[in-house]
């Protein structure tokens, strides 16, 4: 039956959307092939790029290092750390580099043969000395060169993709995306993948649509066919014909409008129509995304992910400076908003093609957990933030992750004034007033919520762990992912106590996870009295304009249903209603647009 | 400049970790960092490089350093020779 589709014409699969958004473009089928070598020299004038390729590849490929693993990895695996380090030194060493440049320059050499000549260089010296102790461990120098040919060689199929493409592939790694995005590919489409993975995440900060668990998609489409990503019905649909193709273009066109539209509510206050201010808050995990602040007007950053730092840094450490430079690019492109720098947050969902197994990550050695068993990463850490907070005073705050007793904070605490006294020591500015909170995401914290209050200066509701924490839904598991719901009224009472909590202690609550992008929800959590809603910076324009066409009355009361009814398909309901309602309210305010 | 001589100790010889630590410490420092051994010259922050001298337990080495901070840079390098490569924090 596969054989027979083929070749058929507007064929639909399904699969599960990691990012939302609708795309229709020229499916293009991505592997990672095998190496070869082209041995041809390359004019004179190509020479640059050839070096350049070396220089990306080199960089693309630490990331891959997968460091989060090996990191976790080592605990006690001494042999992988050591392969680690010795596969770090091997990529970044300057005399390997010395030799590639070399053969560019005087052999007129492509990237991929310079890299294979310079590492046979080294190989055969090794091979020559005849001693059992390093020949037997030269799979090292064979993987580190075969990964930089296999990068060098996938940058060129992927830039010579146009700018109607749409990916298809098996699986698709963080480092990928990043490439995906910046040759401005429309989609993306995978056979595997975890809606958590960190390639969805990226995926989803960078604005491509994304489809995963489309299971047969590649033996359906060939190279080249048209297709159709639509992440709002969950499926993709395969040389769509005519009809088809036109019924999407038009909602294609639609949406562009719609973009085009909610352009008018940026420069807007986020407030309601009585006049209530919520705060929307900027979700930030790389460099390339802080543009996107000011771009959406993002009021200051609600979450400022240090995770992505850890695959770029050294092995088992992160480079201080790196995580300086970071959060320095964060502050100073955020105008004069707050900046809530969340400690490191890995394990679980964030570790991927982990060799490092537990028995239940999620309740596992992550977060926190990770950070006080290694205090020269949470000091490292902590250094950092404290340097660029000095320079900024009075814009801090440090959000601690995976909080599930007192006791963890307090040490937290702690190391925070050790380190601002140490740098006060060295004549290092800091800001003693930079705050320090919690995130909301594990049931024990949201019941005891009041025990939390006296200590924090903030609570911020990561809303998919807090939900998948307390409601014992695994989001990843496909055959349960009708459970996992973050309206929930457990859910919603969790983050209505913290909220209440905050009230009578006088302590921001915000919330940071994607729930609150989402306009519906972000209404919901609006009526339950949270202020600050943090978010991916491109989605801003359309929960802002939720905000400012409803007054807080009317929020409230749909809050209150939402809290009050009991199942999935009530809760559908009200959504349906609200969203009728809001059409309507859309449709007015688009005709008061048109005749200004 | 200062050189030093040292042997290793360690039994494995110079394989890959050894090799690894040695360009971490010597990268630490802004001094030029040379092995010498047969007669060879080897760029020492290269790990590629210490891997090809394929320096066995007892062999001898010499290690020279050139800059400003090359006093320093050698007690830290030749200590890790003489602990025979074992990790040690900070």
């Amino acid at each position: 039956m596969q054989e027979e589709n083929a070749h058929k014409p507007n064929i639909t699969l399904n699969g599960i959307t990691a990012v939302t958004g609708l795309v229709m473009g020229i499916a293009r089928i991505y592997t990672r092939g095998n190496i070869n070598i082209n041995p041809d020299p390359v004019d004179e004038a190509r020479l640059p790029d050839e070096k350049k390729k070396f220089r990306q590849a080199r960089k693309t490929v630490g990331m891959t290092m997968e460091r989060l693993s090996d990191f976790a990895d080592s605990r006690n695996d001494s042999d992988t750390r050591d392969i680690m380090n010795a596969q770090y030194e091997i990529l970044n060493d300057p005399e390997l580099e010395t030799r590639v440049y070399q053969l560019i320059d005087q052999k007129n050499f492509r990237a991929e043969k310079a890299i294979y000549d310079a590492f046979q260089h080294y190989i055969d010296l090794i091979k020559s000395t005849n001693k059992s102790f390093l020949v037997t461990r030269l799979s090292d120098l064979h993987d580190m060169r075969d990964r930089l040919i296999l990068n060098v060689q996938q940058l060129a199929v992927i830039a010579s993709f146009g700018k109607d493409a749409v990916m298809v592939s098996e699986d698709v790694s963080p480092v990928e995306v990043i490439t995906f995005a910046r040759n401005g590919v429309r989609g993306i489409i995978c056979t595997a993948g975890g809606l958590t993975s960190h390639a969805s995440i990226i995926a989803n900060a960078m604005g491509i649509p994304m489809i995963i668990g489309a299971k047969s998609v590649l033996r359906t489409v060939q190279d080249g066919d048209t297709i159709i990503l639509d992440g709002y019905g969950q499926n993709v649909i395969v040389r769509p014909d005519d009809e088809t193709s036109s019924s999407y273009t038009r909602v294609i066109k639609r949406q562009k409008e719609e973009d085009k539209f909610l352009r008018h509510v940026i420069d807007k206050p986020a407030e309601t129509l009585c006049g209530t201010r919520i705060a929307l808050q900027a979700n930030i995990d790389f460099e390339d995304e802080v543009l996107n602040i000011d771009k959406y007007r993002a009021e200051g950053i609600g979450l400022l992910r240090t995770d992505t730092l850890l695959m770029n840094a050294g092995p088992l450490t992160m480079d201080r400076s790196r995580q300086e430079d970071f959060c320095q690019t964060a502050y100073s492109g955020s105008g004069s908003g707050m900046v809530t720098v969340r400690l490191l947050d890995v394990g679980g969902d964030k570790l991927l093609n982990i060799k490092h197994k537990e028995a239940n990550p999620f309740l596992g050695w992550r977060g926190v957990r990770i950070l006080l068993d290694r205090r020269e990463l949470l000091q490292s850490q902590l250094e950092a933030i404290c340097r660029v907070a000095g320079r900024y005073p009075g814009r801090t705050r440090i959000l601690v992750p995976m909080i599930s007793n007192l006791e963890e904070f307090l040490e937290v605490k702690k190391e925070l004034a050790d380190m601002q006294e140490l740098l006060e020591k060295r004549g290092v500015p800091v800001d003693r007033n930079a705050k320090l909170g919690i995130m909301v995401e594990v049931p024990s914290v949201a019941l005891q919520i009041r025990q939390f209050a006296p200590h924090v200066d903030f609570f911020s509701i990561g809303t998919n762990d807090l939900t998948q924490y307390t409601l014992a839904v695994d989001r990843g598991n496909n055959l349960i992912a009708s459970l996992y719901q973050p309206m929930h009224p457990a859910v919603l009472t969790f983050i209505s106590m913290t909220v209440k909590a905050g009230e009578e202690f006088d302590i921001p609550v915000a919330v940071c996870g994607e729930l609150a992008s989402d306009p519906f929800a972000a209404l919901v959590l609006t009526g339950l009295g949270v202020r600050e809603l943090s978010m991916t910076p491109r989605l801003i324009p359309k929960v802002k304009q939720a905000v400012r066409l409803h007054d807080l009355e009317e929020i409230k009361s749909v809050s209150r249903k939402v809290l009050e009814c009991n199942n999935r398909s009530e809760r559908e309901t009200i959504r349906m209603e609200w969203r009728e309602a809001y059409d309507l309210k859309l449709k007015e305010e688009r005709s008061k647009i048109n005749t200004l | 400049m200062i050189r030093k001589k040292v042997t290793v100790q360690n039994a494995a010889g110079i394989h890959a970790r050894p090799a690894s630590l040695i360009v971490k410490e010597a990268t630490r420092f802004e001094s030029e960092f040379h092995v010498h051994m047969y007669g060879y010259r080897i760029n020492g922050k290269s790990i590629l490089g210490l891997l090809t001298l394929a320096a066995e337990e007892g062999a001898e080495l010499e290690l020279e350093l050139d800059g400003p901070d090359e006093e320093e840079a050698m007690e830290r390098i030749a200590t890790l020779f003489n602990n025979g490569f074992k990790m040690t924090d900070k």
